[in-house]
């Protein structure tokens, strides 16, 4: 807090300067019951402790009239009552986030650095994944491929979606294997935060379906780290 | 239901995302956190931006309290962190030192003038003046705040013993300060 050295804090006490040290909590009453026989053994032995007692109520009379004389000003509440209601946690709080809600109040509230080496981490993380990803598509059994939203047989605006972050340690051939057996296919990705859009069904699925799809890629936490239902193309 | 608890169960709801148990952590503990923060940055329109920031880290945080350490002693520590990123940043920004400005400021009278114009008591408020600021800070987190050896460490980062020996050096200098202005407290 202070550009001044304070080397002299490294030292060690005498017993009569640790005594000393101890009194005002002695005073204050925030002492260890160790710490308070400590001070009245001592000041049997030295009656001057007394003294020095003295002194510290002294300290303490003048560090409460000091602090009592400080008000807060009547507006505080009001101000702290206008910054919660625009702050980004307020949002989250108020409607029930979505993992990608979250993600973003975090990376609101960090400071310009933090948020640089997050979304470094976050890009590394990412490129490495769609790499893998799309060579993992091009190689799909049974499916049509990586299907860009321009590409052929995308069919964007029709079927059934869900927006999925796949687990950045996801083995490639386990997932491979998991989307051929769902015949679940990645239409387009991966956008901000990872996300990539997965085509569920061909056709549009009941909500029943829908839900059971979604079901499963849940159930799939080690190759899934969110999901959640889409709409048709955005 | 003691203080303690009751803030502890308002950090609580806090972490749930309740506004109203916010405005009540702070209709609670607001004079004693603006109080610290007046006392260690030396101005009430900084320690009042300072108070609105603890409390809003407060709402943004509250998730992250473990419940290990006194709720006083949580909200203190946060005070205390902003506090000294507002006294660094406003070093690095003008250059001027608080402390050392005290210190000038403390000898402007002669001890026979001042002894003359003030009480014991307001020796000792003008004393206290000349204090650099952790120092100061560690009577006020004693005396005032009410915090015992192992809160005031866990609040300012340093080991119980430097909490003593800071106590220390602060009783001492400020027996110095007191010598200077003809007051001999016959300590240390």
């Amino acid at each position: 807090m202070t550009s001044k050295p304070m080397n002299s804090e490294s030292e060690i006490l005498s017993e009569a300067d640790e005594i000393a040290a101890l009194l005002p909590w002695y005073v204050s009453g925030k002492i260890s019951d160790a710490d308070r026989a400590r001070v009245d053994a001592y000041a049997k032995l030295h009656p001057e402790v007394l003294d020095h007692i003295a002194l510290a109520r002294d300290e303490a009379d003048v560090v409460f009239s000091d602090n009592s004389a400080i008000h807060v000003p009547r507006e505080a509440l009001l101000r702290l009552q206008k910054s919660v209601a625009s702050s980004p946690t307020a949002v989250l709080h108020g409607m029930k986030a979505s993992l990608i809600d979250r993600i973003g109040v975090w990376l609101s509230e960090l400071t310009p650095r933090q948020l640089a080496y997050a979304g470094t981490a976050a890009a590394l993380a990412i490129a490495v994944q769609a790499a893998s990803i799309g060579s993992l598509l091009s190689n799909q059994p049974g499916s049509t491929g990586y299907e860009t939203a321009s590409g052929p047989g995308s069919a964007l605006g029709q079927g059934t979606f869900a927006l999925v972050a796949f687990q950045p340690a996801a083995p490639q051939s386990t997932l491979t294997a998991f989307l051929a057996d769902n015949t679940f296919v990645i239409v387009d990705g991966p956008k901000t935060g990872g996300i990539y859009r997965v085509r569920l069904s061909n056709s549009q699925m009941n909500d029943t379906d829908r839900d059971a799809a979604i079901a499963k890629l849940k159930a799939r936490s080690d190759l899934v780290a969110f999901v959640s239902a889409s709409g048709a193309a955005p | 239901m003691d203080a303690a608890l009751d803030d502890r169960a308002l950090i609580k709801a806090i972490a749930g995302g309740d506004a109203k148990a916010l405005e009540r952590l702070f209709t609670r503990n607001q004079t004693r956190v603006f109080r610290y923060l007046t006392r260690v940055v030396r101005n009430e329109a900084i320690a009042e931006e300072l108070l609105n920031e603890v409390f809003l880290g407060v709402w943004q945080s509250a998730g992250r309290y473990e419940g290990r350490s006194e709720p006083s002693t949580w909200l203190i520590s946060i005070a205390h962190n902003k506090a000294v990123s507002a006294l660094r940043k406003k070093r690095e920004q003008s250059g001027y030192d608080d402390d050392a400005a005290a210190e000038i400021e403390d000898d402007a009278d002669t001890p026979e003038v001042t002894s003359q114009k003030i009480d014991k008591a307001a020796q000792m408020r003008a004393a206290m003046k000349g204090l650099s600021t952790e120092h100061r800070e560690i009577l006020d987190l004693v005396y005032y705040q009410e915090q015992s050896v192992s809160e005031v460490a866990e609040i300012l980062g340093i080991p119980e013993a430097t909490v003593k020996t800071r106590m220390f050096y602060a009783r001492k200098k400020l027996s110095e300060l007191l010598q200077a202005r003809g007051i001999d407290r016959g300590w240390p």
